[in-house]
């Protein structure tokens, strides 16, 4: 599934627990909602400067699900000097994720290692571990509050992440997160995602625009759904796409 | 090349075009000498366009222009323009395995600061290590075919026409024999005596050739050093080429290779006839009698281009916040230069590790180590010794969103005590334009300056090319 829907997945997995009276039902229904088993998108990632200067990024993103193993794949197209940057995050639920980089420059891909996730994704306001579901686990959920349409749930993620808690706000309809609160360690509000726009294909609802606040340093990260195909199927997306020998060869 | 069905799955998607024009200027602060550059400066307009062939493979093509400039402090000017291929090729399944042909860069190894199985490509020398990474390696003729899956495959390797490093062997900063040296050497040489004979008749031969160096034009001389620099080349006839079998193999947490090929050296192994070197490191001339019994017969510089096997294994890994990378090879006959532009062959063998950290995309610190051993050298090596050790410490730090790059780098040449440090900051002032300055250091005892100390130079290549410490600035162009 696309970068976003990721996010949103990781989201509605953590909150949709919680999201009593009935969490489990809750979950099951998120689940459902969000399940998309392949997809292909193309997505432009705007990066705003705190002077409101704007950078754009144009990547492609290929995603997997196997089971409860994640497979996700992003080949940057634009801009040229970034043009043919591949990134691949094997996300599995039972140990630590296997991600892979290749840079033109170098002509080679390299791994990455773990304390890498809580750093920022491609200069963006996303951090890797923005990406993982398996980085979800290990917390405790609570009901925070609730209102007419939504339920807000605060998380506590595991150790290993780079947050302390998340104030994650579920659409009682869809079931998709629309707005996320990050703290750091030290509980200081640190990132806000909101999802602005959300559309339907095939009934499934999954969003099309996003933005990332960075609170603490006032930038922000716009993240548009230029094309998407979803349910695309093994052919299209075969198990070699999350392999070193074929970012080697999308030069 | 045709194209089957089967192989990878390709996503249909328009082709891609980009375009990068980056100027950049190397300026030497410190008075080397009159016949020193001031500063060098390259523009090079590039463009690639990429995309889809056929259902499941993709075509890619490469092209630069470079515009090379230099200015000495003489206030002489030299300046010439030449075409170079980029990667250009296609990649695709070919009946029932998947193949890619064109002009390639065959990536070996995993280290990038201190390689040693990187040995495809030939390499672009010609600026020392001013030359950015992703134009280190030169693309060459390759055809590749690969077979089983990405996760355990064997690629077997054709390099009919393979190239040789790109540098010039006189004339610039950073050749071997470097601005004035020549010209100077001649200018003394018709000074030096033989028997009474001879010494009348060489030394206004001499006198007439270093006037003639001294006028030489530019382009003349570079034409002169490019066609020397190919002496002895074989035939392209193809099988004189490079052949390469690679295994390689990809787990969860792990990745390794193992290769093993028949290539040609990218550098030529010159010898210089004995005679003629015995004169020249006693400074003086021939007799009659040598000439007489024939050394203007005979070869003043043999040059050829042997083959060596190679055997080289890598292999990368995560040992928790850290990732390490390893490569070692071994080299049936690597070229091993020695004084007075003399070389040899000896088996050589080489090991390197790297570790990374990183922290996201915004900071990647990397740090490797490479030992190189030459088995049964001889004992006068030139720029290069039995045993070598370097470290190598290298960072890259991305700040306010991308904007501001900073890459500070160094190695370390351990049994010398040479470096060579390097740092460079770049501005994004928006997605099309970028900024940036530098500056080179060179540690080490003080270079040669003339002809003599140059071909009896014992110390490494950073004190050999001490003195070119440089402030770089560029601008570059993206589209």
């Amino acid at each position: 599934m696309p970068l976003v829907l990721v996010l949103v997945l990781v989201l509605t997995v953590l909150g949709s627990a919680l999201a009593s009276p009935t969490p489990a039902d809750i979950m099951e229904q998120a689940r459902a909602a969000q399940r998309v088993d392949s997809s292909i998108q193309t997505l432009r990632m705007t990066l705003i400067s705190r002077t409101g200067a704007e950078r754009v990024r144009e990547l492609e993103m290929r995603v997997r699900k196997d089971g409860e193993v994640i497979k996700s794949y992003a080949r940057f197209s634009k801009p040229s000097d970034v043009a043919g940057t591949q990134l691949v995050i094997v996300d599995h639920p039972d140990r630590p994720d296997d991600q892979l980089l290749y840079l033109p420059a170098l002509n080679r891909v390299n791994r990455i290692a773990g304390k890498s996730r809580s750093g920022s994704f491609m200069g963006s306001d996303f951090a890797f571990e923005d990406f993982e579901l398996s980085g979800s686990e290990g917390g405790t959920q609570a009901l925070s509050a609730e209102t007419s349409d939504a339920w807000i749930l605060d998380v506590q993620p595991s150790e290993s992440s780079s947050y302390s808690r998340m104030l994650v706000t579920v659409h009682k309809g869809d079931k998709l997160p629309r707005r996320v609160e990050y703290f750091d360690k030290k509980g200081q509000a640190l990132k806000v995602l909101e999802v602005v726009e959300v559309s339907t294909d095939g009934g499934f609802p999954f969003p099309v625009k996003t933005i990332m606040r960075n609170l603490q340093k006032g930038t922000e990260t716009r993240l548009d759904v230029l094309s998407h195909e979803l349910d695309v199927g093994e052919d299209r997306i075969p198990d070699e796409t999350f392999t070193s020998a074929y970012m080697e060869q999308q030069r | 090349m045709a194209l089957a069905a089967g192989g990878l799955a390709q996503a249909q998607q328009a082709a891609e075009l980009a375009f990068i024009g980056r100027f950049g200027l190397a300026v030497d602060p410190a008075d080397d000498g009159p016949a020193s550059d001031l500063s060098a400066s390259r523009l090079e307009l590039s463009g690639t366009a990429r995309g889809p062939l056929g259902e499941e493979g993709r075509w890619f093509l490469g092209l630069s222009g470079e515009h090379l400039g230099w200015v000495g402090r003489d206030g002489s000017v030299e300046a010439t323009w030449q075409v170079l291929p980029a990667e250009s090729g296609v990649i695709g399944p070919l009946g029932g395995v998947r193949g890619r042909a064109g002009l390639l860069v065959e990536r070996w190894g995993r280290l990038d600061l201190l390689p040693v199985a990187d040995v495809w490509n030939a390499k672009d020398l010609r600026s020392g290590p001013l030359v950015a990474p992703d134009a280190l390696r030169r693309p060459t003729p390759t055809l590749a075919l690969e077979l089983g899956k990405p996760t355990a495959r064997a690629t077997l390797l054709w390099g009919p026409f393979p190239g040789q490093d790109l540098g010039t062997t006189w004339g610039t900063d950073w050749s071997l024999i470097r601005p004035g040296m020549l010209e100077e050497l001649l200018a003394d040489a018709a000074t030096w005596e033989g028997d009474a004979l001879s010494t009348g008749l060489l030394q206004q031969g001499v006198t007439d050739l270093g006037a003639l160096l001294a006028d030489i034009e530019p382009a003349t001389r570079r034409g002169l050093v490019a066609g020397l620099g190919s002496q002895g080349r074989p035939e392209d006839l193809g099988w004189n080429g490079d052949f390469a079998l690679r295994l390689a193999a990809e787990g969860p947490s792990m990745d390794g290779a193992l290769t093993a090929a028949w290539l040609r050296s990218r550098v030529p192994m010159t010898q210089a006839h004995s005679d003629l070197l015995q004169y020249l490191k006693e400074e003086r001339l021939p007799t009659l009698v040598d000439l007489d019994e024939g050394l203007l017969a005979r070869d003043a510089l043999a040059t050829t281009w042997p083959h060596s096997a190679h055997i080289a294994i890598e292999g990368t890994t995560v040992l928790g916040p850290v990732g390490l990378r390893a490569e070692g090879a071994w080299r049936s006959a690597e070229v091993v230069r020695q004084p007075w532009l003399q070389a040899t062959t000896c088996p050589s063998l080489a090991g390197g590790v790297g570790l990374d950290w990183a922290s996201g995309s915004w900071l990647v610190v990397v740090v490797e180590g490479r030992l190189t051993q030459l088995i049964e050298a001889p004992d006068d090596l030139w720029l290069t010794s039995s045993t070598d050790a370097q470290l190598a410490l290298g960072a890259r730090l991305s700040l306010l969103a991308d904007r501001l790059r900073v890459v500070p780098g160094g190695v370390v040449d351990v049994l010398r005590a040479e470096a060579l440090g390097r740092i460079e900051a770049s501005w994004r002032v928006d997605d099309a334009v970028e900024l940036g300055v530098g500056g080179l250091v060179l540690l080490g005892p003080a270079p040669p300056l003339t002809f003599q100390e140059a071909m009896s130079w014992t110390g490494g290549p950073f004190g050999y090319w001490g003195d070119n410490d440089a402030v770089t600035a560029h601008v570059t162009w993206i589209r």
